[in-house]
């Protein structure tokens, strides 16, 4: 049996629904021009999937890209992730700044492994030095 | 006359010109307002909600920031990559035009920001564009090169099929 009308209008405004309340999501409004909205719609329509569902899986690399293509953007990058760090203690997995983690572009060290670090790789004088006080 | 093309008003300089002036614009004179858009198709300045991951408008705002521009100019500038990305990666040249003619028939373009490259050379490439569609060919071809040659004989299987889908879309 063919999908009805009504019944790809029902799944798209669970699928809309669904985005909005995704906590790990912002709904942000675009207004991208003639150009890029015309090509937008018709890859959305080929693709039979919401233009949001055609961008949104490919934004995050995209973005990771982009902040990769000059050496001006380390401040940008630095930025953004102190801020999503101090926010969430972690980078969402598969945004742009994890993507940069995974391709090695920026580190991070935690308290908790600092903390190992500073056990595991303390100066040998000042171990023995404790263990003999 | 209408009274919405006349207007009169008085003028004091000081000189023999002084007095009142009455100025008239001719409407035949003009063309039609619906006339002076470039295709005749309404502006669309549709907006988009996207979805984008919190930490990904995180690094957006940053690099935005820094390079002095607003979030939406810089998705706007991936979101033009992605899509030409998309269509160039469409093997077939005449499925690749299709897509793309396809699109431009949905846009309202502003003839100021079109490329002086197309101002120049828009006949060149409108024909290309035909031999392109029609012979899946750049070069110079004639229809009466090929008598008798069936519809679509020279198109790609992807442009034939990618045309039916369209036609379905269009309906």
């Amino acid at each position: 049996m063919s999908r009805g009308i009504l019944s790809k209008v029902i799944e798209e405004i669970g699928e809309t629904q669904a985005e909005i309340r995704a906590e790990d999501y912002t709904m942000v409004n675009v207004r991208p021009g003639e150009k890029v909205a015309s090509m937008l719609d018709l890859v959305s329509v080929l693709a039979g999937k919401t233009p949001s569902a055609v961008v949104a899986e490919e934004l995050s690399s995209r973005l990771a890209a982009y902040a990769v293509s000059s050496a001006t953007h380390a401040g940008a990058i630095l930025d953004a992730a102190e801020e999503a760090l101090k926010q969430s203690q972690m980078l969402q997995p598969g945004c742009a700044l994890d993507i940069l983690l995974k391709a090695d572009v920026i580190e991070v060290e935690n308290g908790f492994e600092k903390q190992i670090r500073n056990k595991l790789f303390a100066p040998k004088e000042e171990s023995e030095r404790g263990s003999h006080e | 006359m209408s009274d919405q093309n006349v207007r009169s008003f008085s003028v004091n300089q000081g000189s023999v010109l002084d007095g009142e002036f009455t100025l008239r614009v001719k409407p035949e004179m003009l063309p039609e307002a619906s006339d002076q858009s470039s295709s005749g198709k309404p502006k669309s300045d549709r907006k988009f909600n996207i979805r984008i991951k919190q930490h990904d408008v995180l690094l957006f705002d940053a690099l935005a920031e820094q390079e002095g521009v607003s979030r939406s100019v810089l998705i706007n500038r991936l979101l033009h990559d992605f899509l030409r990305d998309e269509l160039m990666s469409v093997q077939d040249d005449d499925a690749r035009a299709l897509l793309a003619v396809t699109a431009d028939e949905q846009a309202n373009y502003d003839d100021l920001a079109q490329s002086w490259v197309l101002d120049a050379l828009g006949s060149d490439f409108h024909h290309i564009l035909r031999n392109v569609l029609e012979f899946n060919d750049r070069n110079e071809q004639q229809p009466s090169d090929h008598p008798g040659a069936p519809e679509n004989q020279f198109n790609s299987e992807a442009f034939i099929g990618l045309r039916n889908k369209l036609k379905g879309i269009k309906k």
